[in-house]
């Protein structure tokens, strides 16, 4: 029903034409807000990682959601100073775990290589890689969950107009 | 010159004025504008029009640049605003600043303020339950504070008034200690909610959970839609500003209604600094306020003056109102304004689950709860501590999303949904003790930007409280033992006063000039032409959610006053 009749309800409310709220208009990377205080290659890298971290299949990668915007801005406003600069640090020396591994730049691994090198860092028991790849999880679970597209895949609803207290769990 | 000053004064000479334009300044202003007086509002904060000044009302949640929490940075700069569970990205640009107006913290107080036309009638949780006769007997029974000059009978009409307009869903439940009100079809309970009632109800005889009566329009009336309003669509979102004005907020619905009538005058960035009292006359004859734009002071008159700034706001300015006749506030004669002042204690919490209705879920959103009405010491004294609490109580069940792996397993695993048993929640909201030493007053040497003195509050938890923390928690867990629950946790969250933004007083409502600042009317009883009905006139808290209370009062004085007026009284 919902979106339908609670349009309907706000024409009968102020008898006007409805031009469309922000919700309804298609979002992309581009309208996101631009971070400025990474560099262009931590931002780049960062790219690459979250990418990898949940890539492209028959569906969207978080990479080319543009979730590493998302990330950056969680670091930038919303994360410990200290937390921020051990994760900084440690992006700076994974194109030398890379290179030290397979002689490549972590941009130039090969999809399973990529994976394969996050599985490393992912078990990687020192302090500052733990926090790295924590906050880098987090972070980008945290994007791609809230994004418009996973949430709409996963049924949701900005209006639902309608509260049901107790439906079938096969229902949806 | 002269002819000049003269013409400015008039211009700047009405009816009535209203300080303040949230939850209750708005019913003043539509009360006194419908019936053809010409009225001036005045509000502290910016300008907030219905739906144009709601920036973020729209986006979705993919749309706030930190999916909704405010950068570290303003948290830091703001703790006051920021201890308060809406100050998010949706809607921290209500909050006001914490360096807006500063006051000193005697003891640790949460003041949390509003900081818009609308107010806090923007934030609020909506929740809007009828105080009963019980209630309004409580300080007179149990020797606290003083007599309420009235009692249920009295406001049961305004309550009627207000809820036809307002708007309020709710079940017709029969309970004395709650009465019932005028309502529009009320939210479902989920199995879970209604399993707790059904429990309530058999192993009890003074306990009811029942769904919430809140300020929404589940199904409007001719009186909505003449407001503009429509049916609520379940957003959940309602701190940003809604849209459909599908809940309750002066915004969209009294404000509004006010200016329409050509009547009322809105005035946004109005700081009021004090009223003025006239010494010959002896009434009240206007009030000084200054533009916080500009930092200039201009004077404003009126016959009638309502104060509806919030209700330490409220205490502040008339603490403020100092002359040759009132030296320590207008109205402060007997020295008891800013005392007595008392809020809702909500530290106490319980949750559980629940491994019933595993094949169920809800479905849709919900903007209200279910409800336990105050069944502690309602019709005798019972406890070892005076009076009770009320609960909020909610079922909801969720699934969890994987989170193991790397690439394309994470990618899979976040895709898997495990449905886990049923979550409960309640959370105590506590009657406290108005005490002469719970107060505000205003600061000797501390100023804000405005040059107006700070306000000092000093607001305590006392054993009346502690006690009361103890029986929640120990009732609430047999009452879930019954229900079946499991993984009890009753816990503190450690909120101090202020933070449940009930606190309430100073300017008491009495039947005696002598204890009581305000009468049966909430005119003051030293200067009758000027009205408080915030949360500044409350004699006593009880433990409904306040709002509803307020703008029923409103009315009732705004009606009073207006018979008055007319009458040539004021």
């Amino acid at each position: 029903m919902n979106r339908r009749k609670a349009l309907k309800n706000v024409g009968l409310a102020f008898g006007t034409a409805l031009s469309l709220p922000a919700w309804a208009n298609a979002w992309t990377p581009e309208t996101l807000p631009k971070i400025t205080n990474f560099k262009l290659a931590e931002a780049e890298l960062l790219n690459q990682l979250v990418e990898a971290l949940i890539p492209k299949t028959d569906t969207p990668g978080a990479g080319e959601m543009g979730i590493d915007k998302f990330v950056m801005a969680m670091l930038n406003d919303c994360t410990p100073v200290d937390q921020k600069s051990i994760f900084i640090t440690q992006l700076g020396l994974v194109d030398a775990f890379t290179k030290t591994k397979y002689d490549k730049s972590f941009a130039d691994l090969l999809a399973n290589e990529k994976t394969e090198c996050l599985g490393m860092i992912s078990v990687n028991e020192a302090p500052e890689w733990k926090s790295f790849f924590g906050t880098l999880k987090r972070y980008t679970v945290q994007g791609y969950q809230s994004s418009e597209y996973v949430m709409y895949k996963n049924g949701f609803q900005f209006a639902p107009g309608f509260y049901s207290g107790c439906v079938d769990l096969e229902e949806s | 010159m002269t002819y000049l000053n003269i013409n400015s004064v008039k211009k700047r000479k009405y009816d009535a004025i209203v300080v303040g334009s949230g939850m209750s300044g708005g019913w003043a202003a539509k009360e006194f504008a419908d019936k053809g007086f010409k009225t001036l509002i005045l509000e502290r904060g910016n300008k907030a029009e219905h739906n144009v000044d709601y920036p973020t009302t729209n986006l979705q949640p993919w749309e706030l640049e930190h999916r909704g929490r405010m950068p570290d940075k303003i948290r830091e700069e703001n703790p006051i605003a920021a201890s308060c569970y809406n100050f998010h990205e949706g809607a921290a640009h209500f909050f006001m600043k914490d360096d807006e107006q500063p006051y000193v913290q005697e003891s640790p107080f949460q003041w949390i303020r509003g900081n818009q036309v609308g107010g806090k009638s923007l934030l609020w949780a909506r929740q809007t339950q009828r105080w009963s006769k019980y209630d309004f007997e409580g300080p007179a029974r149990d020797g606290f504070a003083v007599e309420w000059p009235i009692g249920y009978d009295d406001i049961a009409p305004w309550y009627d008034y207000v809820e036809n307009f307002v708007g309020i869903s709710g079940n017709k439940d029969g309970l004395d200690s709650l009465p019932d009100g005028d309502f529009l079809p009320p939210h479902e309970q989920n199995c879970v909610e209604k399993h707790f009632s059904d429990s309530l109800r058999q192993n009890f005889t003074d306990r009811h959970n029942i769904i919430g009566r809140c300020a929404h329009i589940t199904e409007p009336r001719q009186i909505h839609y003449d407001q503009g309003r429509a049916k609520c669509q379940h957003r959940t979102i309602c701190e940003r500003g809604c849209p459909f004005g599908g809940y309750f907020a002066a915004n969209s619905s009294t404000i509004p209604w006010a200016l329409k009538t050509g009547n009322a005058t809105l005035q946004p960035n109005s700081v009021v600094h004090s009223i003025i009292y006239d010494e010959k006359k002896q009434k009240a004859k206007g009030v000084r306020v200054i533009d916080s734009e500009t930092m200039k002071m201009t004077e404003y008159f009126a016959d009638v003056i309502f104060m509806n700034a919030s209700a330490l706001a409220t205490n502040h300015i008339l603490l403020n109102s100092k002359s040759d006749r009132f030296p320590e506030g207008l109205g402060n004669d007997n020295g008891l304004m800013g005392k007595y002042i008392a809020f809702h204690n909500y530290r106490a919490v319980i949750s559980a689950e629940y491994e019933g209705f595993m094949d169920k879920k809800t479905a849709g959103k919900r903007p209200n709860s279910s409800y336990v009405p105050r069944f502690r010491n309602v019709y005798k004294q019972e406890t070892d501590f005076l009076r009770g609490y009320a609960a909020g109580f909610q079922a909801s069940r969720n699934s969890q999303n994987g989170y193991d792996g790397v690439g394309v397993d994470l990618k899979n695993n976040l895709e898997k949904e495990t449905w886990g048993p049923w979550r409960v929640g309640s959370h105590m909201m506590g009657e406290t003790i108005p005490k002469e030493e719970s107060y505000v007053r205003l600061d000797k040497t501390l100023v804000d930007k405005y040059g107006i003195p700070q306000l000092s509050v000093n607001v305590n938890y006392d054993d009346n409280d502690e006690k009361m923390i103890q029986d929640f928690k120990e009732q609430f867990t047999e009452m879930y033992e019954k229900a079946g629950f499991t993984n009890i946790r009753p816990g503190e969250n450690g909120r101090v006063p202020g933070n449940d933004i009930h606190e309430m007083g100073g300017v008491r409502m009495g039947k005696d000039p002598k204890t009581s600042l305000l009468n049966e009317w909430n005119q003051l009883h030293a200067c009758k032409n000027v009205f408080v009905t915030d949360g500044a006139c409350m004699t006593s808290t009880s433990t409904q959610n306040p709002s509803l209370t307020y703008m029923a009062l409103t009315a009732r004085a705004a009606d009073y006053a207006i018979k008055e007026m007319k009458k040539g009284n004021l």
